[in-house]
């Protein structure tokens, strides 16, 4: 019973931490009809940032670090995708490559290739002990993290002015536009959230590793693709479940796979989704107008 | 003379690489190292080309078939004494397996075509968006696999030992094969087909094209090329490890085939040879140059950099490529009627 | 002003084909003026250039004496210029109530409550439905909901692309009703039908347009009865022409 209720608590905090990187790119997704590759790179800026920002006390650094990625993201979108605007999705899908690449490639220049190490606090690698079961402290801050963003941002999306006039947007860009909803405003806020998130998530997973690598978030945005795409593109809550839905996945993989072939964890799991995939290949891709449910 | 003008697509492109690798047999032999590698570059993404070009369907990991490609090239053509030192742990006929160069080339290549037809189950029946990104899921799946499955591949460490085969003239030869396939294909049936496709699904299949069974023989015929790029590559360098085939590579064919212009033959060639030739610069300029009396320090990364800058500034202002998706045209002026 | 909106030899592309091939036209402050055309002649075309959805290759729009130059259609929402576009298009995944605030944010409206109740009033079906989601009404019940989300932008220019279009004839009334009450509550209208008798019943001016050109132009009195709109719409040699 109890390594079950272990089992639960990795699965819920690995799923918590899928939903932050979906919710990421299903949100510029919903606005934009894009798939930000890039995310990941924003991810990684948030990483190197926190290296960069090693000396300060840690609310500082995480505060700091989060800043330096909505600015980056910011910047990025006004050089890359905004002259891109409109464009099919076949070219927004391959420019998004491009920056990612572009940004990776600008890591490795200026950190070099070799993984660089962020200490964090030592409480933040501690457990906390109830009964016989082992909570990571990092756990329950990635939980707790998760509760609080998707909190704010269904407060956000169904009670303020900006939020409405996303979720607008997101259902109809152009008509949007024709009552008064500024594009370059929903864009950018859109862009300044996905960063915020970006920003956490980049946070949780250095916490986790210890570690900065210029190419840490390919494996990340990944996965925030595929949950994106089980949950319904362009679906807000969508991209949340299939976030969860991944982790409960992958714990599960984790633990019936024999250890021959637990390295294989990950590959396991994007079978499984291609598989579900072929099942529901309509039910599942199908851009539907009930965009951004939040 | 209508002959003439039919191949020319083909033919003039094999004019313009014969000429480089000629002119390249009396340079350096640094100068022909980066022409054979230009001219690998052009079998992949004439491979990448073949499906993503004619289908409209960006795949985003076509180069798992060089990846497989490659390691089935070690496998088969690896010395056995050699192989057996490298590869402890390989079950026992494909420790046996050896084969000649060229008999290993076909064998890798209809291997590899195998796996995609394996793959092109699942893939072809996804919505094109979606198929994109199951591509990158299926790069990253192989990119683990390679790394972890120590038996086949040698894990993360570099494989080595695979014999230099590939000079000039063989990735040339190779080169010109598989641009005539790819020409073959995309003027045939199945080809016409899924170009209709690509312009409008929705009327291509009102008139009964069965898009997912065109899609999945492009897919296939993508892997075979692909697969014998991987087996040019794996004997030009003659050791590899799983990082050559994930997302540097990936970038690179994806950034020729769309500067060169999505849609043609023509586009993915010259894509490649343009684009090779241009890393080239850009990675002089990495390691460091001299212009008169001005020096460049050298930056590890910084090729990788000045491409990505190059592409995206390619995508905001010419975005058809270089092409603009047309083949290579063969102007004769017509003999007015008498 | 009197002369609201007016339009100089505007040509308007999509890729190589020509849409609109160099038209003028006027709208006085206070008039109601039609705009009908059979299909393909232009008509929404115009509308969306107005709005500035699409951007001309020649000739001017001014608004209230200004040109619209390459402003944006929200940058135009707020000079004064609203589009009910066709189709009605209204967010069926927000509620009625959020349709009707969302044109509030864009600040010409001094009274946000109790403009969105005024709307209310004219439209009773809206107050039934406020807290549903909009994607619930009917046809007949949208078209009054994009109605009144597009004057709850206090235009001065009210555009309309084919409000009766799909609609019951007792529901095509009523959306006719509430725009006679707008023209007396002094609201410019310049509304694009297909339906040409009651277009030309309900403006003070008409102009027909075909292939991208005004072929006529007239008021009530003139256009009535006359063959030559006939014509326009079907070609010379037509039944009766």
């Amino acid at each position: 019973m109890t390594t079950f209720l272990q089992h639960c608590i990795d699965a819920i905090s690995l799923g918590s931490l899928y939903a932050l990187l979906a919710l990421g790119i299903a949100l510029i997704f919903g606005i934009m009809r894009l798939l930000n590759f890039a995310h990941g790179e924003l991810i990684t800026i948030g990483g190197y940032s926190l290296w960069l920002f090693r000396d300060l006390p840690a609310l500082l650094q995480i505060a700091a670090a989060v800043a330096v990625v909505v600015i980056a993201a910011l910047i990025i979108e006004r050089i890359a995708f905004r002259p891109l605007r409109g464009a099919d999705g076949a070219v927004l899908l391959v420019s998004s490559f491009a920056v990612s690449f572009l940004l990776q490639s600008l890591a490795i220049v200026v950190f070099g290739s070799r993984a660089k190490g962020v200490a964090l606090p030592d409480w933040l690698s501690s457990n906390v002990n109830v009964g016989s079961l082992r909570i990571p402290v990092i756990s329950i801050v990635t939980v707790a993290s998760a509760a609080v963003l998707l909190s704010a941002l269904g407060y956000f999306f169904n009670r303020t002015p900006m939020g409405v006039q996303m979720r607008a947007a997101a259902e109809n860009f152009g008509t949007a536009r024709l009552v008064g909803v500024r594009a370059d405003s929903v864009i950018t806020t859109a862009f300044a959230i996905s960063a915020l998130l970006a920003g956490i998530a980049g946070f949780l997973l250095v916490a986790q590793g210890g570690t900065v690598t210029a190419n840490m978030g390919t494996a990340p945005v990944l996965i925030a693709f595929v949950a994106t795409i089980i949950g319904g593109l362009g679906s807000l809550t969508g991209a949340v479940y299939g976030g969860y839905f991944l982790g409960v996945v992958t714990v599960v993989l984790q633990v019936a796979l024999p250890l021959s072939l637990r390295p294989y964890r990950d590959a396991f799991v994007y079978l499984a989704v291609i598989f579900v995939l072929l099942l529901r290949p309509q039910g599942i891709i199908v851009l539907r107008t009930s965009l951004l449910r939040a | 003379m209508r002959i003439a003008r039919a191949i020319w697509p083909v033919v003039g492109l094999w004019v313009v690489l014969a000429a480089i690798q000629i002119f390249a047999s009396t340079q350096s032999l640094v100068f022909q190292r980066d022409v054979v590698d230009m001219l690998i570059n052009v079998v992949l993404v004439v491979g990448l080309y073949t499906f993503a070009g004619n289908s409209g369907v960006l795949s985003f990991g076509q180069m798992s078939f060089m990846a497989v490609g490659a390691y089935a090239t070690a496998i088969l053509t690896i010395p056995q004494i050699q192989k057996g030192f490298l590869l402890p742990d390989l079950p026992g006929f494909l420790a046996d397996a050896h084969l000649a160069t060229f008999p290993a080339a076909i064998v890798v290549g209809l291997f590899t075509a195998a796996v995609a037809a394996v793959i092109a189950l699942p893939i072809v029946r996804l919505a094109g968006l979606a198929a994109s990104l199951a591509m990158f899921a299926v790069l990253v799946i192989v990119h683990e696999v390679a790394r972890n499955w120590d038996a086949v591949t040698r894990g993360s460490r570099t494989m080595i030992g695979v014999p230099t085969n590939t000079t000039g003239t063989v990735a040339l030869l190779w080169a010109m094969a598989m641009i005539a396939v790819a020409f073959a294909y995309q003027r045939s049936n199945s080809g016409l087909r899924l170009r209709s496709a690509r312009e409008d699904e929705f009327a291509a299949r009102a008139v009964g094209v069965d898009v997912t069974r065109e899609r999945a023989i492009a897919f296939v015929l993508s892997g075979f090329i692909i697969g014998i790029g991987g087996f040019l590559y794996a004997q030009f360098q003659g050791a590899f490890d799983p990082n050559a085939f994930f997302t540097e590579i990936t970038f690179l064919t994806i950034a020729m085939l769309v500067i060169g212009g999505m849609k043609s033959l023509a586009g993915a060639v010259i894509g490649a040879a343009s684009v090779s030739l241009l890393t080239n610069l850009f990675d002089s300029i990495e390691n460091g140059l001299d212009l008169g009396p001005v020096h460049f320090g050298g930056r590890p990364g910084l090729s990788a950099l000045l491409l990505a800058s190059f592409f995206l500034a390619v995508l905001v202002w010419r975005r058809q490529g270089l092409t603009g998706g047309r083949e290579l045209q063969l102007r004769i002026p017509r003999r007015p009627a008498a | 002003m009197a002369e609201l909106l007016r339009i100089e030899g505007l040509d308007v592309r999509y890729g190589r084909t020509r849409a609109l091939q160099g038209i003028s036209l006027r709208v006085e402050r206070g008039e109601a003026v039609g705009l009908i055309g059979p299909n393909g002649a232009g008509k929404t075309t115009t509308l969306k250039t107005i709005a500035g959805v699409l951007r001309p290759t020649a000739g001017t729009v001014t608004l209230d004496g200004r040109p619209i130059a390459g402003d944006g259609p929200e940058r135009l929402v707020r000079r004064g210029l609203s589009l009910v576009p066709e189709g009605r298009q209204i967010f069926t995944t927000l509620t009625v109530a959020e349709n009707l605030r969302l044109p509030t944010y864009c600040g010409r409206s001094k009274d946000p409550d109790a403009d969105v109740e005024r709307e209310l009033e004219r439209f009773p079906v809206l107050r039934r439905y406020f807290d549903q989601p909009a994607g619930g009404l009917s046809g007949g019940e949208q078209q009054m909901l994009a109605i009144s989300r597009a004057l709850l932008c206090r235009p001065e220019l009210l555009l309309l692309d084919e409000p009766s279009l799909g609609l019951a004839p007792k529901v095509v009334d009523a959306v006719f009703d509430a725009l006679t009450q707008l023209r007396s509550e002094g609201v410019t209208v310049l509304l694009v039908e297909q339906s040409a008798a009651r277009t030309i019943e309900f403006a003070d001016r008409t102009y027909v347009l075909s292939g991208g050109c005004v072929e006529l132009e007239g008021t009530r009195d003139e256009l009535l009865g006359d063959d030559r709109i006939e014509r326009a719409y079907f070609g010379a040699g037509a039944v009766g022409a």
